[in-house]
This record gives structure tokens, sequence and C-alpha cells, in this order.
């Protein structure tokens, strides 16, 4: 083979091979892209199943996966479960006070109230197993809290949101039970 | 070819909507080393930011159950708590999310400490899930860790010069925003659902005082002030325009990921909006502007240079009423309109009975 020859062939054949490659790469990548979107598409579609899943049968959420129903639900009267502190170390207060609005305690924001809607839920629907588990998880977030011995109820308060914030008119207050916990040790109701 | 990915491609193509479709560019290869590079750029800032959030939150959240060793409800990746000491497993996942955190901000371009840290940080996040609730403050950047941890390997700038490198790391963006921008439009749907009360005690989303009663709500909880809480009692009707809007761009967050243009508008709103959640209803998300700005707001799969008219015409549902007028008038706008977003109805319908099946699933057991 001459040298001319083989430039002559060069010359004929690489554009041929670039054409093919370019064109392989562009089938590849066009079955490709319709893998990714169908994966996409089932991903997405498992995800809100799954999310859905948490969210009706709440408790507890699937983790990784969360429902991101936030601030959806707006309440015309809203069903509160609170936890009121009667005394403390003996010492009784001048009225039973909500335990998020104690200064001495640790808080635990947002997920203090999942744990005592929860709670109150069983309450509710009168299973009193998942009612204990769902008291021995908060007073735990309680326990290390800087009291010894505290005295507190669950109270159902029903109340509109707007009115109560403007003028502090509570619909009703409902008592469920009264509690005590101890600092670092798991009483039994 | 099964028909489920040739569906999914087709689907894809028609949410872009035809505004979306006449900015379409070409493939061009320097932009992408620009994306690809700008993806590097975002995972750096990213992994420093991690680095500030193990230390500044998930350090001292997890040594806390270690000292107060509460009883746990545990969730499935810390299934073997109660095996060991509380005191013992919390703190040694601390030191091993710290350490992870320590190596990945400046070796960020290793893969081992991404995906160190996507492991520690899905372990922590789970234990400090389970006392017993729920909550959603580090979902997103937990799904950022885990796929940035697939982001390749690269040794230096010279990497940007490998066609792969730069398609793998563009291809991770993709899907990290994707991914984050479908839980955005979850919480959308949600609201959407909630434009009917469930019962009596329930108001509507769409309501002129909904905003004002969710606000009120969360006070009432939380006992705190907030800077636009007290006007929006006084003048709840203010507030529904601003949970209107907010429930827009939600609802339709995912389709910007197919509508470039959008991307950075969609991004500029959602941060206002988790800042607006501090001034209405007192509650802070420190990370979520942060991780809004990286993904959306400087994110490099935006439609470059940014044209107003160009996001106001991608604008779902919106945008097709002005793209109708300059484009085919004489088709009646319905017709057009409903001939370009039907596809995007059709996804928020299908997330949407997908989101309640669960919910109908178990009234319909209740019932039997």
């Amino acid at each position: 083979m001459n040298a001319s020859h083989s430039r002559k062939n060069r010359g004929a054949i690489l554009p041929l091979i670039r054409a093919t490659t370019r064109e392989k790469e562009l089938d590849m990548g066009r079955k490709n892209n319709r893998f990714k979107a169908g994966f996409a598409a089932i991903l997405v579609s498992a995800y809100t199943l799954v999310g859905g899943y948490g969210a009706s049968f709440n408790f507890p959420e699937i983790f990784p996966f969360f429902n991101w129903a936030l601030f959806s639900f707006p309440a015309k009267i809203y069903n509160e479960w609170v936890v009121q502190v009667i005394a403390i170390d003996g010492d009784r207060l001048s009225e039973p006070a909500d335990v998020h609005l104690i200064d001495r305690f640790d808080h635990f924001g947002a997920g203090e109230g999942k744990v005592l809607r929860e709670w109150g839920k069983s309450v509710e629907q009168g299973d009193l197993e998942a009612a204990q588990a769902h008291r021995s998880l908060f007073e735990n977030l309680y326990r290390r809290s800087g009291a010894e011995q505290v005295r507190y109820r669950l109270v159902l308060r029903r109340s509109n949101p707007v009115q109560r914030w403007e003028h502090g008119t509570v619909l009703s207050e409902t008592v469920e039970g009264e509690f005590t916990w101890v600092k670092d040790s798991g009483e039994q109701p | 070819m099964s028909a489920i990915p040739q569906f999914g491609n087709w689907l894809s193509r028609r949410l872009q909507g035809s505004a979306a479709a006449s900015n379409r560019r070409g493939y061009n290869a320097a932009r992408h080393t620009d994306m690809a590079a700008e993806v590097w750029v975002i995972v750096r800032i990213f992994y420093a930011a991690s680095l500030m959030v193990s230390f500044a939150f998930i350090t001292p959240t997890l040594w806390k159950i270690a000292i107060a060793e509460p009883m746990l409800e545990p969730r499935w990746p810390v299934f073997w708590i109660h095996w060991v000491d509380v005191r013992l497993g919390a703190t040694v996942l601390l030191i091993a999310n710290m350490a992870a955190a320590f190596f990945a901000a400046p070796l960020y371009r290793k893969r081992w400490p991404r995906v160190a840290l996507a492991i520690t940080f899905f372990l922590s996040v789970a234990l400090m899930l389970s006392r017993g609730y729920v909550n959603n403050s580090f979902h997103i950047w937990l799904w950022l860790t885990f796929f940035f941890a697939w982001l390749p390997d690269s040794d230096s700038r010279a990497s940007l010069m490998d066609r792969r490198f730069r398609y793998d790391s563009v291809r991770v963006f993709v899907w990290a925003t994707g991914t984050v921008l479908l839980f955005y439009t979850l919480s959308g749907i949600a609201k959407f659902i909630g434009a009917v009360p469930m019962n009596a005690d329930k108001l509507s989303s769409v309501a002129p005082e909904a905003l004002a009663h969710l606000v009120t709500k969360q006070l009432m909880i939380s006992g705190d002030e907030s800077v636009f809480g007290g006007l929006l009692v006084q003048l709840p009707t203010l507030g529904w325009p601003v949970y209107m809007l907010v429930i827009y761009i939600e609802i339709f967050a995912l389709f910007a990921l197919f509508r470039p243009a959008l991307i950075p508008v969609f991004g500029w709103a959602l941060m206002a909006f988790h800042i607006g959640i501090w001034f209405f209803m007192g509650i802070l998300f420190p990370m979520q502007p942060l991780q809004v700005l990286l993904l959306l707001v400087w994110s490099p799969l935006a439609l470059r240079p940014f044209s107003a008219r160009g996001a106001i015409e991608q604008l779902p549902l919106l945008g097709s009423v002005v793209f109708w007028r300059r484009t085919k008038p004489n088709v009646s706008l319905m017709k057009f309109w409903w001939a370009d977003e039907w596809p995007l109805f059709t996804v928020i319908a299908a997330l949407t009975f997908l989101d309640v099946l669960p919910e109908l699933v178990k009234r319909l057991l209740a019932a039997m």
C-alpha cells in the first residue's frame, strides 16, 4: 500500500466513521433519554404514593419520604391537644399553664405539638397502648428539663384561631387526664 | 422499548409548552462546559454549607439526644440504636457525621467524602427524627447529599474537557433540581386538596381568610408574635393573594424544570416564600433560602440570557394566554390553552390521585 492510496482511503472512510459514530451516539442518546424520562415518571409516582401513604396512615412516616402537606388545611375550629402544667416540684402554679409557654423547660417546637396530637388522637380512639406510648414519648422530651417532679394535665382545647389570637376566646377546654412526670424515671399510668 | 419510557419522553416534551419549545436551544459544547463548571461551583458551596449545617444543627441535636438518652421510637435506618447504648450510638454518629462534613467541604471533588456525608447525614437525621415526630427541615438537604454523592470523581478543572464528565455532572444536577421541585409541587397539591374542607371544623384553603387562620393557629402553637401576623388578623383578605400566589408557585414548581426561563423566576419566588414564612408565621427555615438560591436562582439549567418576556410566556396556565396572542390569535383562546397545557393538567391530576389514593384505600378499608 503506497502513501497516496492510504491518504485517499483515509479521506473517504473517516467522515463515514464520524457520521456512523455520531448517528450511534444520537440513537443511544435518544434511547437513554427515553429511559430516563420513564424512570423519572416512575420515581415521581412512587415518591408521591409513599408520601401520601405516610400522610394517610400517618405515624410514623416512611423515612426519608415525606408527604409535604404543610399549612394546607386551615382550621375554622382548631382542636388543640395541650399539656397544662399544674405544679412543679410540689409548688402549685396560680393557674395551669401551657407547657410550651413555660420558659424553664427546653422546648421542641413543632415536634412537640405532633407528639401531643398523636397522644390525643389515641385517647380519642380509646387506644390505651398507643396513648401510653405517646405519653412516654412526650414525657421523655421533658424529663431532663429542669424539674424533679411535674404534675400536669392533658387538655383538649377548641377555639377559632383568629378570635383566640385577637381576644383570647376559647370555645371549650376538656381535661382528659392528670399525670406526673418524674425526672429520669418512667412512671406508669 | 417499553411503552412507559416512551410515554415519559413524549410527556416531558409536551410539558415544555409551545413557548418553551420555541425557545429551545440546540446542543452547544461551550454552553455545556459552562453548565458543568457552574454545577461544580454550586456543589462546592453546598459542601461548605453542609459543614455549617452539620456543625450548627446536626451535632448539637445529636449531642442533646446523647446526654438526655430519651426513649426513642427509632426510624428504620437506626433500628440498631436499641442494641447499643443510646449515648454511645448518638455520640459515634455525631462524630462520624462531623468528620464526613469536615472532609467533604474541602475535598468535595472526591466521591468518597460525599458518599460518607450522604450516609452519615441520612443516619443522623433518622436518629433526630426518632423522638416521635417527623419534621421536614432536613429532608431537602438530605436528598441533595444523596444526589451529589453520585457526581463523578474529579481531579481538577481539566475534567471539564471530558464530555462524559460534563454530561454526568449536569445530569446529577438535573435530578437533584427535579426532586426538590417535586417536593414543592407535592406541597402545592396538598394545598390544592385542602380547597375542599374535610369537615365542618376546616376552612377551604382558597377562602379569603385562610392564611389568617393558618398564621394565627401557628402563632398560637408557638406562643410567638410575627412581623406581619397582627396585620393579617386586622386585614385577613390581604393574605388571600399572597396565599394564592404561594399555591400557584408551589403547585407548578416541577414544571419549571421543563421551562428553563422559569427556573430563576421560581427560585426568587420560593426564596421570598421561605423568608416570608418567618415574617408571617415566625417559623425559621434557615437552610431553605440557600437551597433555593443554589438550585434555582443560580441554576446552570436556566435559559441565558434571561428574558422577562420569555419567562412570562412560559408561566404555566398564564403564559399560554400571552403566547397565544403573539402566535395564533386566530385560534380560540380556550382551544389554544387546552392544546398547550393539557399535559400539565394531566400530571397534576395524576399526582393528586396518587397523593390521595392511600387515604381513599384507608377509608374504603374502614368502611368494609
